[in-house]
């Protein structure tokens, strides 16, 4: 079903398609050596400043034990420069990579949503935060927290975020949907009810907890990537890959969705079956990117925006070039968050906050001024 | 005569009303069929219901001889193509990959072959290659219903289900859709098409059907339907058909008269 075929045509001279063609390999080069200099920067930064040289020289010896124990020691790095500082491995290993690896994770996770939500609400504006899905994953998130909920082991909290954000999404879905795609007024106000019932539930769940479960679900609503274990991204990294695998099998569709409902139904989309399986994604992807470090708000939307003006609408290309895209804004901003007030944590959900506010509002008066209206 | 797409005893009701009552209608294969009728007379519905957008409440449809709900999506897709009333883009699409999006349903088939050759000709067909590599959503009314056009037309389905295409197109771009989907039909196609100018409608189709409050007036060819007296009954406006040059049937209605009663469906 893919019809964003653009990049294949040799034939063409101008225009943004032969523009997304040349482009894309820039793009996608560009925004994956922006994630390694941030990732090995920020690996070194921190009250425990480790050089670059060092932080390459410990993932080199970190990449040589893990091929030889594959028998492809062929593969092997240069060893490298060893970390000098006596805490210097432990610190990384422990503490910062897996941190780093859940600002990628998170970030893709955040901005591939986006992208999805996006296409199937038929609006440049929808978003995990803005629609509420994010407060309904923080809803049960808070649930499992204050009842301290172990049913399903270290999975409860990401299963209970996931139903909440699942019901979250069902209701604007349903609710916000008029002949086949949603206004911005209707999204936005849907939006404002949802995160107003979701805000309640978490104010109660506050309000029932004992002060360090308090403490939790203040600190989880303000996001954070602070303290993030290996065993987080154990459950985090295999919902967030089967996700993103998910939207990428959805492209072609969701270019044809870009049509409308009917239109995209006349082309062979089973329309019904695609709008389920993106809303189970979006569930997905944003519980996984919620469930452990809080509400990250407006990747969804900054990202997808920023490589659609780059790239064109195309989600063949749009949606890894936005998952790439959330992983360096999200490595970038958490590193921010980290050094920019030296011995403290600023947290990441405010940062991202203080960027996206502004820029939904700027994207909100320019859909007026285009449409005419709020459309 | 054997039909390619046919209706049996159609009706449909929305909230408790009755859109379309007992239509039986088929379409033959290298036949052009033209719906016309007064606003809310159900044609663009009884499209929907060709087109499988809608099900029928009471009736089948039928296409190539099995019923419509029993074809997968995707071999309907092949089967025929939809052009609806409204088409807006969501997303800042080039021109041409939308016109592209409608070989769609030819992905991993022998006949995607013909992808590039078909784009190029539907580019062709809606005069749209000027701006082919503009985006979608910049362009005038006129201009992106052009663009659809082309996007149904790359379809090539042996059925072509047009609703209203010559609405905002100016009267070279009209007659250039009619006569484009003219030839396909000529080469052993079908059209259902939907028009409000009974001139493009007594010019282009093999037969008219005259829809009136959901109930097909009458249908047969042009000179049969299109009667002066049948038709200011139906459009309830007094109505004149005269022989112009060239054997064209001229369809004028009279200005409009304070007393006529007019209802705006």
């Amino acid at each position: 079903m893919s019809a964003g075929v653009a990049t294949r045509e040799p034939t063409r001279v101008a225009g943004p398609t032969v523009r997304a063609g040349v482009r894309a390999p820039a793009v996608f080069a560009g925004l994956t050596v922006a994630l390694l200099v941030f990732v090995v920067v920020s690996a070194g930064s921190g009250q425990l400043p480790i050089p670059p040289d060092q932080v390459l020289g410990a993932f080199a010896r970190a990449w040589n034990g893990g091929v030889r124990a594959i028998g492809l020691g062929i593969l092997s790095l240069p060893p490298g420069t060893a970390v000098e500082h006596v805490n210097g491995e432990a610190t990384l290993w422990l503490i910062r990579v897996p941190r780093l690896l859940m600002a990628v994770l998170v970030g893709a996770a955040l901005a591939a949503a986006g992208v999805v939500m996006q296409g199937v609400f038929r609006n440049p504006l929808a978003e995990p935060g803005v629609i509420g899905i994010s407060s309904g994953a923080a809803v049960g998130a808070s649930a499992s927290i204050v009842f301290g909920l172990t049913f399903l082991g270290p999975f409860t909290l990401p299963v209970l975020a996931f139903a909440g954000g699942l019901i979250a999404i069902v209701i604007v879905y349903a609710s916000a949907r008029a002949d086949g795609r949603t206004e911005v007024v209707t999204l936005v106000l849907t939006g404002i009810a949802v995160n107003a019932v979701g805000g309640a539930a978490i104010a109660l769940f506050t309000y029932l907890g004992s002060t360090q479960q308090r403490e939790q679900i203040v600190f989880w609503q303000l996001g954070s990537l602070n303290g993030t274990r290996w065993d987080d991204l154990a459950v985090v990294a295999p919902i967030a890959a089967v996700g993103i695998a998910a939207c990428l099998f959805l492209s072609g569709s969701l270019d044809l969705l870009s049509l409308g409902e009917r239109q995209a139904e006349h082309l062979g989309v089973r329309v019904e079956r695609l709008r389920v399986i993106a809303i189970v994604v979006i569930a997905l992807l944003t519980c996984a990117a919620v469930a452990f470090c809080g509400i990250i708000g407006f990747v969804g939307l900054v990202v997808p925006h920023l490589m659609r003006m780059i790239l064109g609408p195309v989600h063949r290309l749009l949606l890894p070039a936005s998952a790439l895209g959330g992983a360096v804004l999200l490595v970038a901003g958490d590193l921010v968050a980290r050094t920019a007030v030296p011995g403290s944590e600023l947290p990441i959900g405010m940062l991202t906050a203080l960027i996206g506010g502004p820029f939904f509002f700027w994207l909100l008066r320019r859909t007026r001024r285009r449409s005419g209206g709020w459309g | 005569m054997t039909a390619v797409l046919r209706a049996r005893g159609v009706a449909v009701d929305v909230a408790g009303r009755r859109i379309l009552d007992g239509v039986d209608l088929a379409l033959a294969a290298g036949e052009m069929l033209v719906l016309v009728g007064p606003n809310g007379a159900g044609k663009s519905t009884l499209l929907s219901v060709l087109a499988g957008d809608r099900a029928p409440t009471v009736g089948t449809v039928e296409l190539d001889g099995a019923v419509l709900g029993s074809w997968p999506v995707a071999e309907r897709a092949r089967r025929r193509s939809v052009l609806t009333q409204s088409n807006e883009v969501s997303f800042p699409f080039p021109v041409r990959d939308v016109v592209r999006m409608g070989r769609a349903p030819w992905r991993r088939h022998p006949l995607s072959a013909r992808d590039d050759a078909a784009v190029a000709e539907a580019l062709e067909a809606g005069e749209v290659s000027a701006f082919a590599d503009r985006p979608v959503t910049a362009l005038s009314g006129g201009e992106r219903a052009r663009a659809a056009f082309a996007r149904s037309f790359a379809q090539e389905c042996p059925i072509a289900l047009l609703d209203e295409p010559t609405a905002s197109l100016d009267i070279r771009h009209q007659h250039r859709v009619l006569a484009r989907t003219r030839e396909r039909v000529n080469a052993g196609g079908a059209a259902v098409i939907v028009l409000h100018d009974l001139g493009l409608a007594a010019a282009y189709a093999d037969r008219i059907a005259l829809l009136d409050d959901g109930r097909v007036a009458a249908a047969g060819p042009p000179r049969d339907v299109l009667d002066a007296e049948l038709l200011s009954r139906v459009y309830r406006h007094p109505i004149e058909v005269v022989d112009g040059p060239r054997g064209a049937l001229l369809v004028i209605a009279a200005t409009p008269s304070p007393e006529s009663g007019e209802r705006i469906a």
